[in-house]
């Protein structure tokens, strides 16, 4: 139900990527020597992005047009492009997960020295078009934000980054890259693809408007060129080097929100736009994806570097969230979407304490170095173990909700596939315990009995994030509806191309 | 109405909202947790026993709130308070009460005792909990929480070393956490499976409910994977979370391990409720199980657990460790019953076996605490061989504990004879001939294994030293006191004459033979006539070492299966490494040689980039991992890894299981 009645007169959709990016070109031209004024007004600036977040998401009626707070500016007339904003219930969720961590990461960002005008315009940058994309119903504009996103992420890596950052900033350039060619191709395919010459998604999903044959060649470029940024295996190369070598406000956000775009996209575009396309490929790419879940949690395993670890964890949920849509049902897409939200928040939270409570006092991400810091950062370790336990799908927390409805869904086309990817749901109990035992417990090394107490910043944005877990967890109620009420013409779609086939 | 079954949400609720207050509670007021936690949980017990009063007069309660959406649904999270939950209840409440009483005594000195009592009273929450769900979710839900809190409070202790404990007690929770993690994402995908083919997972034979007949006729009668049917693989798949939970033969490796944690927890989690939860999850699913043709492997499964760790128990040296196996063989018992139908009997011995087993482990507790004083906390606090003559020492601990032995051996006229009399002649009387030898050797062994540990503790000469430990003063005597007369008492609701339980929860009213019965005492008897030709079995040598070796080393060290999961498990990150390389080399280094030959072409990118991709690039990934995943191999925290093997086997051969063993 409709909680705010918001004047359709103003822009909302459009503010919520404005105020991002207005204050981020304003904080370019500031000199660094107002760092604290910076700061100020990234943070402020994240704030009211993820409050107009809120504030769509409670005016959003879901009894209502499936897309709705609809902007349409003409753009590129006769390219059949216009500036068209809508939500419906997957971006909305989307749209307050960028909120949530942009304004963690900006909490987290405080105590970046040197080059904090160009720091701050770059990270608000990369708030603002995350936020484009997930408001856009024009493919061409979704493309163009997409791909914007890619500067302030290499020039973050490479500019403010830690272990080993050129190569990181190299190989995430180059894969990201090479998604994009593909992304490129298809959206022309598409649009070349219908008569209507139009790049409005409202129009390119409706029903039946490609031939099959069309749909099945032109899904796979889509999806995988998508998939690059959201970490399928074998195209998750990029990762586990760019969420380490990034610094701490730039790994929360590539792995809390960018590779959530990608997912986004493989949803909303290739899925969305090609259900028959999809229908056809839905198998052999949820075996890619269960199996992406449990190698990713294997490798998580392996792991010495505590960061390194929690990249490889991102890499299994993802696979994870995509299982959900492959599966094609609307249990498993609900579940995929949570995940998305869900994983988005506790990496968010995991990544701010391994980088910035613990690295950046610690000077070291080796376990072997590290031990018992929860006698000296506490809190810290209490944040750490409740993302821990939100990314093992412990009830009470938001992942358990997203790991029961991907589960849930996946079972009901491909059970043989749901056993193979709960293999993964052990082992990331597995490692989470065991970086928690290696990290938090055990005797404190003398160096580290120093290490100086947590800011203020650093505790508002913890606990924020922890908050909205166990809020979601708790309560998962109101997402949920939103989601699957998002998810449901998508999955219609699809059961209308591809019923699900009782086993004989 | 009746007034305790209109608040019975209450009985959860209480607990849950001690746990929430001594969490917040400011440091300085610490002292006040234990007696929050007590007091609630006396609350608790008190609605509970009331409401089981109401229900056994003929009233059930509900209620529920809606709360979890599901895509295509609501699924109302509720509680039902019907004759099984009312049982289970008015066991669960007044055994955890009276326990948290116990640990005021023995946690006295402990600096962190807010988190303890935080943990227990949401460990009761949850477990209460789950007896009450009216539906699979929110049983799985609670269910999960109390892994949780079973994992924290195993590793309560967490700065202590596996030097004085063995093994640690961090690693001991880690491995406990996952091995029942196994079980419980099998049991996830068995709710899974019911939720797809029925559309509910609320209990109740109403039409729409997960028990309706036409439902079951559904599950029966549908293959959920080719050849197998629904009600089978559902069935399977929750016995899964059953033989992880309730520690069962080849998961039960963790139960042991998990002594690591304060003995008020092995008795509250891991003899009295936690552990019973598998049993009682079998109970609850009943209808699903009687139409699978899963219940032999079930039955057998029981027994072999039964057997196999009363044997176990026989050469074990650690006061606890002797407890643990004995747990683990007595679950085997309920098993064995839930298998061969006796769901009523499987019932009766959970309630009558978390009364005496949780006598036993607070008695331990109780001279665990005074050897403590007596050879210090460095000291062998746990070793049967370092005790002795404590009869003298400790008589309220040596008559209670006693007691409990008794009761727990088979005794007429204590508890145990009664459910385990019941259990027996069903078996007997239905034809179950193999299940009634292992469980009559059990029950043997049982009486010998006790008999050899009362004897070591309790007779001859203290052999720990000078100074000789002293009974328990303060909180920790009422609950010795009030356990014991439970265990003699508790029989009496379910009497081959008097069978209110049965009424209770609806189950067929188990028959009496006085010839079984006969025979089973004698049976006892000659268990403990065993356990005193035996007393002196594997007190010599440290056979527990893992060099040692022979039978008697290999039953001390749990027929090593510990060791074999370690190696297997090395083996599975090798393959997992092996396929990280070809993938890293064959695909993704390609890839990257690909892109940069492109680009060097191109030639937009400078020479230096070029460097790094072409060379660093496909090595980076593949050289790491590989000297890692050896690093996992060699590291000295050889258990996570047993319980890492677990993980892998444990789903390997349950999708060989259900395969081979289910098509019909």
């Amino acid at each position: 139900m409709k909680l705010v009645d918001l004047a359709p007169t103003i822009p909302w959709l459009s503010l919520i990527w404005l105020v991002p990016l207005a204050t981020g070109t304003l904080v370019a031209f500031l000199p660094d020597a107002r760092r604290q004024l910076i700061r100020t007004l990234g943070t402020l600036a994240a704030a009211v992005s993820c409050a107009l977040a809120v504030l769509v998401t409670l005016g959003y009626d879901p009894g209502g047009p499936r897309y709705q707070f609809v902007e349409q500016l003409p753009w590129l007339p006769g390219l059949g492009a216009s500036y068209l904003l809508g939500v419906d219930g997957i971006s909305l969720v989307m749209l307050l997960l960028n909120g949530v961590v942009l304004v963690a990461a900006a909490l987290l960002s405080w105590n970046v020295a040197g080059r904090e005008s160009s720091y701050w315009a770059l990270l608000l940058l990369l708030g603002a078009g995350a936020s484009a994309v997930f408001v856009s119903l024009d493919l061409l504009i979704l493309l163009v934000c997409y791909e914007l996103t890619l500067l302030p992420k290499v020039l973050l890596i490479g500019g403010w980054g830690t272990t080993r950052r050129e190569y990181a900033a190299t190989k995430l350039a180059l894969f990201m890259m090479a998604g994009s060619a593909l992304l490129i191709a298809g959206a022309i395919a598409l649009y070349f693809g219908s008569a209507m010459r139009t790049f409005d998604l409202r129009l390119l999903g409706a029903h039946a408007l490609f031939p099959a044959e069309f749909q099945q060649r032109w899904f796979l470029p889509l999806f995988l060129g998508f998939g690059v940024l959201a970490g399928i295996v074998p195209f998750h190369g990029w990762a586990p080097t760019g969420h380490v070598a990034a610094p701490t406000a730039a790994s929360m956000m590539l792995a809390g929100v960018m590779m959530k775009l990608g997912a986004y996209g493989c949803l909303r575009v290739a899925i969305g736009v090609l259900p028959a396309g999809a229908a056809a490929w839905l198998a052999p790419l949820a075996v890619v994806m269960a199996l992406g879940a449990v190698l990713g949690a294997a490798l998580a395993m392996a792991q010495r570097d505590i960061k390194f670890m929690v990249a490889y964890s991102s890499i299994g949920h993802m696979a994870l969230a995509l299982l959900g849509f492959v599966s094609g049902s609307r249990t498993g897409m609900t579940g995929g979407v949570l995940q998305l939200f869900a994983h988005g928040v506790l990496t968010a939270l995991l990544f701010g304490v391994v980088g910035r409570m613990i690295y950046d006092r610690t000077h070291t991400r080796q376990m072997a170095e590290l031990g018992g810091l929860r006698q000296v950062l506490p809190f810290a370790a209490l944040l750490f173990t409740l993302g821990g336990l939100s990314s093992m799908g412990i009830p009470g927390f938001a992942g358990f909700w997203a790991e029961f409805g991907v589960l849930l869904g996946t079972w009901e086309r491909f059970p043989a596939l749901a056993l193979v990817a709960a293999l993964a749901v052990p082992l990331t109990g597995g490692y989470t315990l065991l970086a928690i035992s290696r990290v938090f417990f055990g005797p404190l090394p003398d160096a580290l009995a120093g290490v100086p107490r947590l800011t203020w910043q650093e505790g508002v944005a913890g606990a924020w994030l922890a908050t909205i877990l166990l809020a979601v967890g708790l309560a998962p109620g109101p997402l949920t509806d939103l989601v699957a009420g998002g998810v449901a013409p998508i999955a219609e779609a699809l059961a209308r191309v591809a019923p699900v086939v009782p086993l004989p | 109405m009746n007034l305790a079954l209109d608040h019975a949400w209450l009985i959860a609720a209480l607990p849950a909202a001690a746990s929430l207050l001594i969490q917040l509670m400011p440091s300085r007021a610490e002292r006040w947790a234990g007696p929050l936690a007590v007091g609630a949980g006396a609350l608790a017990a008190l609605l509970a026993l009331l409401a089981a009063l109401a229900v056994a007069g003929g009233a059930t309660a509900a209620g529920s709130l809606r709360w979890a959406p599901a895509a295509d649904g609501v699924i109302a999270l509720g509680y039902r308070i019907d004759g099984l939950a009312a049982a289970l209840i008015a066991m669960v409440a007044p055994v955890s009460a009276v326990i948290q009483l116990f640990a005021i005594g023995y946690m006295a000195h402990d600096p962190r005792q807010a988190r303890f009592f935080g943990f227990t009273t949401l460990f009761s929450a949850a477990m209460l909990t789950a007896v009450i769900a009216d539906n699979l979710l929110l049983l799985f839900i609670a269910w999960e929480v109390m892994g949780l809190c079973s994992y924290l409070l195993i590793g309560f202790w967490y700065e202590r070393d596996g030097a004085a404990m063995r093994p640690a007690p961090r690693e001991a929770a880690i491995k406990a956490f996952l091995i029942t993690r196994v079980g419980d994402v099998l049991f996830l995908l068995g709710i899974a499976l019911l939720w797809h083919e029925t559309g509910s997972l609320h209990f109740g034979t109403a039409p729409g409910q997960l028990f309706a007949p036409e439902a079951l006729a559904h599950l029966a009668a549908t293959p959920a994977l080719p050849g197998i049917p629904a009600a089978s693989l559902a069935a399977l798949l929750l016995f899964a979370g059953t033989v992880g939970k309730s520690a069962q033969f080849p998961l039960h490796v963790w139960l042991p391990d998990a002594m690591a944690g304060p003995t008020p927890v092995s008795a509250l989690i891991h003899a009295a409720t936690m552990v019973a939860a598998g049993v009682f999850l079998v109970a609850r699913t009943y209808p699903i199980f009687a139409a699978s043709s899963i219940l032999p492997w079930v039955a057998a499964i029981g027994a072999l657990t039964a057997v196999g760790a009363a044997l176990v128990a026989l050469v074990q040296t650690d006061l606890k460790r002797v407890l643990a196996y004995s747990t683990i063989s007595q679950l085997g018992f309920m098993v064995a019953a839930l298998g061969i139908g006796a769901w009523g009997a499987a019932i009766f011995h959970l309630i009558t076996h978390a009364c005496f087993k949780a006598l036993l482990f607070l008695g331990a507790g109780a001279i665990i605490h005074a050897m403590e004083q007596a050879v210090g906390h460095d000291g062998p606090t746990q070793d049967i061989r370092a005790m002795g003559g404590l009869r003298r020492h400790m008589p309220l601990t040596f008559v209670t504990y006693l007691l409990g032995a008794a009761a727990l051996a088979g005794l007429p006229p204590l508890a145990g004879f009664w459910s385990k009399d019941e259990i027996v002649a069903h078996a007997l009387t239905h034809g179950a001939w193999g299940v009634a030898a292992a469980l009559l050797a059990a029950s043997l062994l049982t009486a010998a294994y006790l008999t050899r540990q009362v004897w070591l503790v309790f007779f001859g000469s203290f052999r720990g030293g000078a100074t000789v430990p002293h009974d328990a003063t303060g909180a920790m005597r009422l609950p010795l006191v009030l356990l014991a007369a439970a265990a003699v008492l508790v029989g009496g609701i379910n009497l081959p004459w008097q069978h209110g339980l049965s009424d209770l929860i609806g189950a067929e009213v188990g028959a009496f033979h006085p010839g079984i019965a006969a025979l089973a005492t004698l049976v006892a008897l000659a268990g403990g006539g065993l356990g005193w030709a035996l007393r002196g079995i594997a007190t010599d040598a440290d056979l527990a070492q893992p060099n040692a070796r022979g039978a008697l080393a290999l039953l001390a060290q749990g027929y090593r299966l510990d060791m074999l999961y370690r190696r297997s498990f090395g083996a599975a990150i090798d393959v997992a490494m092996n396929l990280r390389r070809w993938v890293d080399r064959a695909i993704i280094g390609r890839l990257i040689a690909l892109v940069g030959t492109t680009a060097g072409l191109v030639g937009r990118i400078t020479a230096s980039i070029d460097d790094i991709v072409l060379q660093g690039g496909a090595d980076l990934a593949g050289r790491g991992v590989d000297e890692l995943g050896g690093e996992v191999r060699r590291s000295a925290t050889g258990r996570i890894q047993d319980a890492l093997a677990l993980v892998v086997g444990g789903v390997v051969l349950f999708a060989v299981a259900a395969v081979t063993l289910l098509r019909p």
